[in-house]
């Protein structure tokens, strides 16, 4: 159950302006939750993107029409990651295909020992494997937080920018830039630990 | 002190593990703008197709009842504040049995003024106009007016018009334009009285005129209903009639672009750039100026809609913001006088 957190508020608030017709709400809960939906999709599909497409289309279908019967219990988000993960096994069994056994997703049971055994670059092809597996995750995670807070992490540890420079792309001040840097690392290792039962500082040490 | 260093060594360590994770995920992959704009049409028409709307006559039933409900705390919230001094004032009127002052309905509110003149004084941005009041204005000034139902109404120089009601009004003389949008709460047109006819609008852009003994109305979108004293027209899109007492109606063409539009430009409400996308933008700048807007394919629309429009743009004409705000973007784009053509 989760409590009324202001995400929760503002989910529940976008869902009723969508559920009432709102066409700016439709296009704010689109532009937010496409692009981590479809990533999210693709960790599970094997990086297929016209099935992830078919996926993500017939997901996002399914929750505009639902969308008046949220309420809440769970992020927005996470609401919809069930029915994509619904959609994804049905989509599999139209298609008559099979579901990879080693698809890096959270309720996978070798989970913990694939984080742990990435540790060093041996160079072995299952270590490298092992490693896009870790990097799947990783994405995941950033796909479960807030858009600005995933875009803040990524220009800050991938792309190398200064706080000035993520407060320009980010169109924020500067202090406002480093509060978001703040909390998204929290909410990163927060999520990390709440989707994939691991501390992320055991990865890569 | 240990305590303090042992949770510096830590935040460090968080730091270092949080950087590691990120640089082995690497930046995350781009998705194609072909696939999110293909994903956006589908699930749009299924919203559109799932989304109930009420009919129009009960939509605005709610509409006017809420607006009843503002009216009324606004009323009370208005006499609240001066307190006691206002009770007492009421009551000295009604103990000297002279009859209470009427508040005459607010119509209009001034949103933008041009020129310096007693208009500009009269009809200071933010004022109210109230049912009964006569709006002028003098030479090189101009007023423009956002209606109760979110249209706008704005007055070209020297033109005297009266305030009827919410939805209608008498032009004496001069030059009005009206732009009654899109906006769907709306049981019936606005019209404009003259002593030459009634014009009526059916959700659309037109200007009304007085042009000596003429009455001069062309429309720029949609449709609006002429009714003279006998006769009735019809003028659409991108047509001008003429109408003079004992005369044939005069209709004529009328570009949606054509320079007779030009002085609305100056009096276009500001366009508030606030959580706006750059489609909203574009959409509000092609209304404003006449033209279409074409996108050359789904993905510089989608780029358009997930663009958000930054900095103010107040006090720009419609033109001069287009500029301004597709300088600043990525997208190539070209304007040309009946178009605004947003390029791949």
């Amino acid at each position: 159950m989760t409590e009324n957190t202001p995400q929760v508020v503002k989910d529940r608030s976008l869902a009723a302006k969508v559920a009432a017709g709102d066409q700016g709400a439709f296009d704010a809960f689109f532009k937010e939750y496409f692009p981590r939906l479809f990533r999210f999709t693709l960790t599970r599909v094997d990086n297929n993107a016209e099935l992830a497409e078919d996926i993500v289309q017939r997901t996002m279908c399914i929750v505009v029409r639902k969308m008046g019967s949220y309420r809440g219990e769970a992020l927005l988000f996470t609401w919809l990651c069930q029915i994509c993960r619904n959609e994804t096994n049905a989509v599999f069994r139209e298609r008559k295909l099979d579901l990879r056994e080693d698809i890096p997703i959270e309720d996978h049971p070798a989970v913990q020992a694939a984080l742990e055994s990435v540790a060093a670059d041996d160079g072995r092809p299952e270590t490298a494997r092992r490693r896009e597996e870790i990097a799947s995750f990783v994405r995941v995670t950033l796909e479960h937080l807030p858009t600005n807070y995933a875009q803040a992490l990524e220009l800050k540890y991938v792309q190398g920018h200064s706080v000035k420079e993520i407060a320009a792309r980010l169109c924020v001040g500067e202090k406002a830039a480093e509060s978001i840097l703040t909390r998204a690392r929290v909410a990163f290792k927060e999520r990390f630990r709440a989707i994939w039962n691991i501390e992320p500082k055991l990865i890569v040490d | 002190m240990a305590n303090e260093r042992d949770k510096t060594e830590h935040d460090g360590d968080d730091e270092a593990s949080l950087a590691g994770l990120m640089k082995l995920a690497g930046e995350r992959p781009e998705i194609p703008l072909g696939i999110e704009s293909r994903v956006y049409h589908r699930v749009r028409e299924e919203w559109r197709s799932s989304t109930a709307q009420p009919g129009s006559e009960k939509v605005y039933d709610e509409v006017h009842r809420s607006w009843r409900r503002a009216a009324w705390q606004s009323t009370i919230f208005r006499w609240l504040a001066p307190g006691g001094l206002a009770v007492a004032a009421v009551l000295a009127v009604v103990f000297m049995y002279q009859p209470a002052p009427s508040l005459a309905a607010m119509a209009a509110t001034v949103s933008r003024t041009v020129g310096h003149g007693p208009a500009g004084s009269r009809y200071p941005e933010g004022a109210s106009v109230r049912i009964g009041e006569l709006v002028s204005t003098g030479t090189d000034e101009g007023l423009s007016l956002l209606l109760a139902r979110s249209e706008s109404l704005r007055v070209d120089e020297n033109t005297r018009i009266r305030v009827d009601a919410a939805d209608r009004f008498t032009l004496l003389s001069g030059r009005v334009y009206i732009d009654t949008g899109l906006f769907v709460y709306r049981d019936g047109g606005l019209t404009i009285d003259t002593a030459f006819g009634s014009v009526t609008d059916v959700g659309t852009q037109f200007s009304v005129a007085i042009a000596g003994d003429s009455l001069d109305v062309a429309v720029r979108e949609g449709r609006v209903d002429v009714a003279d004293q006998s006769e009735r027209y019809s003028a659409r899109v991108g047509e001008r009639l003429m109408l003079t007492p004992g005369q044939d109606v005069e209709r004529t063409a009328l570009d949606t672009h054509d320079d007779y539009w030009g002085w609305i430009a100056g009096l276009a409400p500001s366009f508030d750039t606030a959580n706006k996308s750059l489609l909203d933008f574009l959409k509000w700048a092609a209304r404003e100026t006449g033209r279409e807007l074409q996108f050359e394919g789904d993905e510089s629309r989608m780029f358009a809609m997930q663009t958000d429009v930054h900095g103010s743009i107040a006090g720009l004409t419609p033109d001069e913001a287009l500029e301004s705000i597709l300088a600043t973007t990525s997208v190539r784009y070209r304007v040309t006088a009946d178009k605004v053509l947003i390029e791949q």
